[in-house]
């Protein structure tokens, strides 16, 4: 296949580029002056092939934009799943896999040298028996092949986990259906459904971030470092993007929000002794390091700091007092504000504190982080006490700014 | 293990489709890859498949001198599993919301099924942070038994009876067929878009559903709800600048939706167009009003008219009348 394929061999770049089509939707070809001009129509034409349904053109004065536009709510099949179904292979890949398959599908167990002997005389094709070996421990290690070893011999034998024997009741094929659109892993699910030509048609998602799927390979090797207590190399870049960083961390949890898409993984920093949130979406494929022995010890210092933390920031902040929020709402006729202020309080406290007045009390390290639910109540904030003067002073000026952005009080916008 | 692997990728999907099948003509060969592959595929995996005089192809196909088709393998491709696929569906047995799908005897076979396998990873490597807290009760044997009613009835389009409370604390009972089910992962909850008698479409809360009975008339014929229907006439026009990188903020919090977003030039604002359900707008108005001075909704004059309100009743809330 030479020149262009619409396969890949590496995912990093591709995610990068759909992910920026998805959204940053106003970027025009100049805009990925990273690559060159080439890469760009490369990588646009690699997505067209896979999303077209899902592309739209629009012409602004600075260029031509590409961008991905769906409504998630809408799509019973993350369509970003396509991407990773884009893996480049050799041809050699593709005819030991069916061939290999097809012969060892009889449930009888073979060493590589027989397969090998019986590659080129059922079908002609003359392979060195290390390739084959190869493909057979890669097989193992993906869970295809299992092996057992008699003597100086290692025979192999395909496992008799199939597609059909654990997807055989309807409950099961709804589950994986629905777990097929779970934000970790759900790509997981798809492919099974699409091994047996099925595909989840019952089940659509709200609040749904499905761009969080490019990130799975990143998730993968983060969550297999966590659960064996290891380090791993992170590199990060500056917010211009033009200087880069590498961090050995630690990493502890993946923070995960459902209302801003944003997931970031909370991560010890040994080098600094600090604790440290990483966006994931922004993160290359982290290297895998040595185990940190000291695990246990810094886990139970973040469970109490992440206790006290009203989303991913791990930072305390000097002299922050408990802020608390002031709610108005009519006790008979508004009880929904009750109702969201008592589920989205995360681990504030809420007290009833006067007629149609509600108090939400936020004991957290980081009050600022905060604010932008706070300000989800705008026009019902009696007052804010407590957090920072900083906090508290932004807030007022935020108040001001909007009402001279709105019209002020006699403006056109007031009905 | 990997996650991007061509053992998942659509070529050999299209490959593993086309050997299942004894006989074939070049047609059917290219109809399958136009099916199944991408946009392009035709141009770059139908070469590969078609036996070619050079020997180009993979050999996976013979012709025969009718000009037919033959996979050269024997059987059909078997659908192996691979470890990334056992291990995730492992996973799922410590998610409260498997025994909406499985009752207790097929729960104890898959874990029977799966009690050597690892799973993925553990419920607490991941933290929903800004959850709702008061999600369905999942294991709720009531709330199962809705579930269940439900989804067969989604499945098998029958006519149900539901009685429910509403949110305003009515019981109400309703005819209906369940066309859509719906979960948000924001709020933790399933809803049920059903269709009525009189074609109309009523949304209903798993959680607040009391009684759930199969009618053994199916009156009411299913019908895709139309999702154009609750679609906003006009789209929200925003325009968000880049002070405290609200434009980035933005852009990835309001992923989910349909939107056409412009950055003029030489300026470091966007704007933005949203196109949203008509039910979503409270909500929306006040996720866009948390961004504060750095977003301001630009149109449509009355949804920026209560934008304004709002701004106002806070404005004279901090400074007095």
């Amino acid at each position: 296949m030479a020149g262009f394929s619409e396969l890949i061999k590496n995912f990093e770049k591709t995610r990068d580029y759909v992910r920026d089509f998805f959204i940053y939707g106003y970027k025009v070809r100049n805009d990925f002056d990273k690559k060159s001009a080439r890469t760009y129509d490369d990588e646009k034409r690699r997505v067209e092939s896979w999303l077209g349904d899902y592309l739209v053109y629009d012409d602004s004065v600075r260029g031509k934009q590409v961008a991905i536009s769906v409504d998630s709510a809408k799509i019973a099949e993350n369509p970003l799943y396509q991407a990773f179904y884009t893996r480049s292979f050799t041809d050699n890949d593709i005819r030991l896999h069916f061939l290999l398959l097809d012969i060892m599908c009889d449930g009888e167990q073979y060493t590589a040298r027989q397969l090998t002997d019986m590659l080129y005389d059922g079908f002609q094709l003359s392979i060195d028996e290390q390739t084959v070996r190869n493909k057979l421990k890669e097989y193992e290690e993906e869970g295809i092949m299992l092996s057992e070893r008699q003597g100086r011999a290692v025979y192999f034998r395909l496992s008799g986990d199939f597609a059909e024997d654990w997807l055989d009741s309807e409950g099961l094929i709804d589950a994986v259906s629905f777990f097929s659109e779970m934000q970790e892993f759900g790509l997981a699910g798809n492919s099974m459904l699409k091994m047996l030509k099925l595909k989840n048609e019952l089940f659509f998602m709200k609040h749904y971030y499905i761009v969080h799927a490019l990130e799975d390979e990143v998730m993968l090797t983060v969550l297999d470092a966590m659960e064996k207590h290891k380090t791993i190399t992170v590199k990060s870049f500056s917010r211009s993007r033009d200087k880069e960083f590498e961090h050995v961390a630690v990493p502890l949890q993946v923070l995960s929000s459902v209302q801003t898409g944003r997931r970031f993984l909370a991560a010890w920093l040994p080098e600094s002794g600090k604790f440290f949130s990483f966006r994931l979406d922004y993160m290359p494929m982290p290297k895998t390091g040595g185990i940190f022995d000291e695990y246990d010890e810094v886990m139970a210092r973040y469970r109490k700091l992440i206790g006290h933390s009203f989303g991913v920031s791990l930072y305390e902040v000097e002299g922050a007092e408990p802020l608390k929020l002031v709610i108005s709402a009519d006790e008979e006729k508004e009880l929904f504000i009750v109702d969201r202020l008592r589920r989205e309080k995360r681990c504030g406290s809420l007290e009833k504190t006067g007629m149609n007045e509600f108090t939400v009390t936020l004991d957290i390290c980081d009050p600022n982080e905060a604010m932008k639910w706070v300000k989800t109540f705008i026009g019902r904030i009696k007052h804010i006490e407590g957090g920072t003067e900083e906090i508290r002073r932004r807030f007022d000026s935020d108040i001001d700014r909007m009402y001279q952005l709105y019209g002020g009080d006699g403006g056109e916008d007031i009905q | 293990m990997r996650i991007f692997s061509e053992l998942y990728g659509a070529y050999f999907r299209i490959v593993s489709q086309v050997l299942t099948e004894h006989a074939l003509t070049d047609k059917e060969v290219r109809d399958i890859v136009a099916k199944e592959g991408f946009r392009d595929s035709g141009l770059f995996l139908t070469g590969r498949l078609l036996p070619q005089k050079d020997n180009s192809d993979w050999g996976l196909l013979s012709r025969d001198k009718a000009g037919v088709l033959h996979p050269v393998t024997v059987s059909e491709p078997p659908h192996v599993l691979t470890a990334l696929q056992k291990r995730w569906l492992r996973s799922k047995l410590d998610d409260p919301r498997i025994c909406l799908f499985l009752d207790d005897r097929e729960l104890a076979a898959l874990c029977q099924r799966v009690a050597d396998v690892e799973p993925l990873y553990q419920p607490d490597a991941v933290r929903y942070v800004d959850r709702y807290s008061d999600g369905d009760p999942f294991t709720d044997p009531d709330y199962r038994k809705n579930f269940r009613t439900i989804l067969a009835a989604r499945k098998k389009e029958q006519t149900l009876e539901i009685e429910f409370i509403s949110r305003y604390g009515r019981r109400i009972t309703t005819k209906c067929l369940p066309c859509k089910l719906e979960y948000s992962h924001r709020d933790d909850k399933f809803r049920v878009f059903c269709r009525t008698f009189n074609g109309r479409t009523c949304v209903i809360n798993l959680a607040r559903v009391v009684r759930v009975t199969v009618l053994h008339k199916n009156t009411i014929k299913y019908e895709p709800i139309d999702e154009n229907a609750l679609r906003c006439g006009e789209p929200l026009v925003i325009k968000v600048s880049s002070e405290r990188r609200a434009d980035e903020r933005f852009l990835m919090e309001f992923a989910a939706y349909e939107k056409r977003t412009e950055r003029e030039a030489g300026s470091d604002s966007l704007t933005v167009r949203i196109w949203y359900d008509k039910n979503d707008e409270t909500d929306l108005l006040i996720r866009l009003l948390s961004y504060g001075p750095v977003l301001e909704i630009t149109g449509p004059p009355a949804i920026r008219a209560k934008a304004a309100e709002r701004v106002r009743r806070q404005y004279k809330l901090l400074h007095g009348e």
